[in-house]
């Protein structure tokens, strides 16, 4: 592989696996709304 | 209950009830509502709902076909500003309907404005599910198939490009004939959906996202990994599986100038994450008023993007190229697509995994696209499961089953017809056409008539992450003008560059339309136009593709009529607040 194709593989993937693990763990660790 | 308070499901007032008397829609006494049971669950059906088989048949040719890596810089473009804010939309049009009892798009809409013409926008959130689950079944039972003759080592005797034309019936004398194994795949998966879906909510989609997308997660890394581990020493290997992956990502700067990249990207952003769809609106609707939508959103988009980025690059191509090398596999993936990778090429390929470990892959590959499928067409059959519950209160298991029927007769069009090219129109009429309409629509009705100011308090409600402020103003503007350009493409896409198209326009003063555009196939580019061959007397492609848009039609115009049937004799208070007094 060239090194402009893993640049742009290796930082695309940390961002968007980043992201989703990020969000992920947000969902799971955010309590459930309790106003009914 | 009485007629004077107003709770989520009592918006809909029929003035004609039996006795007279002004009475709140739906059955007397506390109301049941049917919700989500976790939210992790939610998450994963509506992240199962968008990951499909384009996910991973798709994407990458995308991808390598239209700059390589720097495809990536237009796609997560367009997923920033027409992606994440249309899964907002839908998401903040579900849980507002879902307030006043609607669980499918007519009762949305009609909520979302004054105007009778409002519900009838909501038709295309039925039309669309029904229709696509039609032939998407179909595409989701070749899977389940192929996971079959898999295991059983049909592909170590047959090789599949041998197999697949017999199986689909295109071998068969006539277009008309009857491919019988195809047939009963498509039945048993048609069985399956119509089986999850009348156990209900959680006991049903709930519960298949929690089996499916985990599945699908373990199996696409185990192959991601095996695939790019593959070196000089495994049998059959020609060439390393990261000339493939250089092949998705490797940057060609020129495509970002190229309007067709940017159109190819802002394409694949759209269907990847099932918008236009009216299924994330029916999903969203189960939710309670001030639960969340800004977080779960994002989250089941980000997920989508996770297994389409990551493990969608890392399979299919890299491990093709190390079996036939890069050049035939730039050929297979010259049309956008890994369709024929995916079916004629790689049940062949996994065959030299050894005896053992070859037919288990070939299984966790179709498992794989399987498990991407049925969480899809799940999330198709739901809304018009809802919508026979909440219009025509109609049993959870009745409406399933009719679910089922329809979907059996629209799709059996879909097997019978596939060499005359039912399948090909369905999916361009009601999976991309059809979808970028409604989102069109869906974003402006959302902007510019419920308007952006309570659209904006809709989906920051109860919202457990801080969405950026300008997203109002992307939303009102720049979603729109993204997806009017996505329409614009589709609808008189030219045969030639862009550029040339104008100029041909201009000498000669006419627009070469190219034979896949919305007007090509309108007119029929590029062919005879003949329902009936001259010499044998036998029907056409065109007489079918014809018949097929006829049929289209006619299922649009019936939903419609359903729907106004729905509305005959209601009177929608629009002051009411949920869960407030209705003031009459």
């Amino acid at each position: 592989m060239t090194t402009s194709a893993w640049i742009l593989l290796l930082t695309t993937w940390s961002l968007v696996a980043g992201f989703s693990v990020y969000l992920v763990i947000k969902v799971l660790t955010t309590p459930p709304r309790d106003d009914e | 209950m009485s007629a004077g308070t107003g709770t989520p499901g009592d918006g809909l007032i029929e003035p004609h009830g039996p006795s007279g008397l002004i009475k709140p829609h739906g059955p007397t006494g506390p109301i049941k509502k049917e919700r989500w049971g976790t939210r992790v669950g939610l998450v994963l059906a509506v992240a199962g709902n968008a990951v499909g088989l384009g996910n991973f048949l798709r994407f990458p040719a995308q991808a390598a076909q239209n700059g390589g890596g720097a495809f990536l810089i237009p796609y997560l473009v367009s997923f920033v500003l027409m992606g994440l804010p249309l899964l907002w939309v839908e998401w903040g049009i579900g849980r507002h309907g879902g307030q006043y009892g609607h669980h499918a798009a007519p009762g949305m809409f009609a909520r979302l404005g004054k105007a009778a013409w409002l519900k009838y926008v909501g038709v295309f959130g039925l039309f669309t599910n029904l229709t696509v689950a039609a032939y998407y079944c179909y595409i989701e039972s070749w899977t389940l198939a192929y996971v079959w003759h898999s295991l059983t080592g049909t592909f170590a005797e047959t090789s599949a490009t041998k197999f697949f034309p017999e199986y689909l019936g295109t071998t068969l004398p006539s277009i008309t004939s009857i491919p019988v194994e195809a047939t009963c795949w498509f039945l048993a998966t048609v069985a399956l959906n119509t089986y999850i879906l009348s156990r209900g909510l959680v006991k049903g989609v709930e519960l298949a996202a929690k089996i499916g997308m985990p599945l699908l997660l373990v199996f696409g890394a185990i192959l991601a990994v095996r695939g790019l581990s593959l070196g000089p020493g495994d049998p059959g290997v020609i060439e390393s599986p990261l000339v493939g992956l250089n092949f998705v990502w490797q940057p060609q700067t020129s495509g970002l100038w190229n309007p067709s990249t940017w159109l190819a990207a802002a394409g694949q952003v759209f269907f990847t994450l099932s918008v236009g769809m009216g299924s994330i609106h029916c999903y969203a609707a189960y939710l309670r008023e001030r639960d969340d939508i800004a977080l779960n959103a994002t989250t089941a988009g980000s997920v989508n993007e996770f297994v389409e980025v990551i493990l969608g690059s890392a399979i299919l191509i890299p491990i093709a190229t190390a079996y036939l090398g890069l050049a035939a596999v730039q050929a297979e993936t010259a049309g956008g697509s890994g369709f024929g990778l995916a079916f004629l090429t790689l049940p062949t390929l996994f065959t030299q995994w050894g005896p053992w470990l070859g037919p288990i892959a070939g299984a966790m590959w179709f498992g794989l696209l399987f498990f991407a499928g049925i969480t899809s067409s799940l999330a198709m059959g739901q809304p018009v499961v809802a919508f026979l519950k909440d219009e025509f209160n109609t049993r959870q298991d009745v409406a399933a089953l009719v679910f089922g029927l329809c979907t059996c007769v629209l799709g059996m069009m879909c097997v019978i017809l596939y060499p005359g090219g039912t399948f090909n129109e369905f999916d361009f009429w009601t999976g991309t056409f059809s979808l970028i309409i409604f989102a069109f629509a869906e974003v402006i009705i959302f902007g510019w008539i419920f308007g952006i100011d309570r659209g904006w308090a809709e989906i920051n409600k109860g919202a457990d992450l801080k969405l950026p402020a300008f997203f109002k103003y992307v939303i009102k503007y720049v979603t729109p003008a993204f997806i009017g350009a996505v329409l614009l493409a589709a609808l008189i896409k030219p045969s030639t560059g862009w550029g040339e198209a104008a100029h041909t326009l201009v000498t000669t003063g006419w627009w070469p339309f190219d034979p896949g555009s919305v007007i090509g196939k309108l007119i029929h580019v590029g062919t005879d136009w003949s329902w009936f061959d001259p010499k044998t007397g036998k029907v056409t492609p065109i007489f079918v593709e014809d018949l097929t848009r006829i049929v289209l039609l006619t299922v649009f115009a019936l939903i419609a009529a359903l729907v106004r049937k729905a509305w005959r004799g209601k009177v929608i208070v629009h002051d009411i607040q949920p869960g407030g007094e209705v003031k009459l």
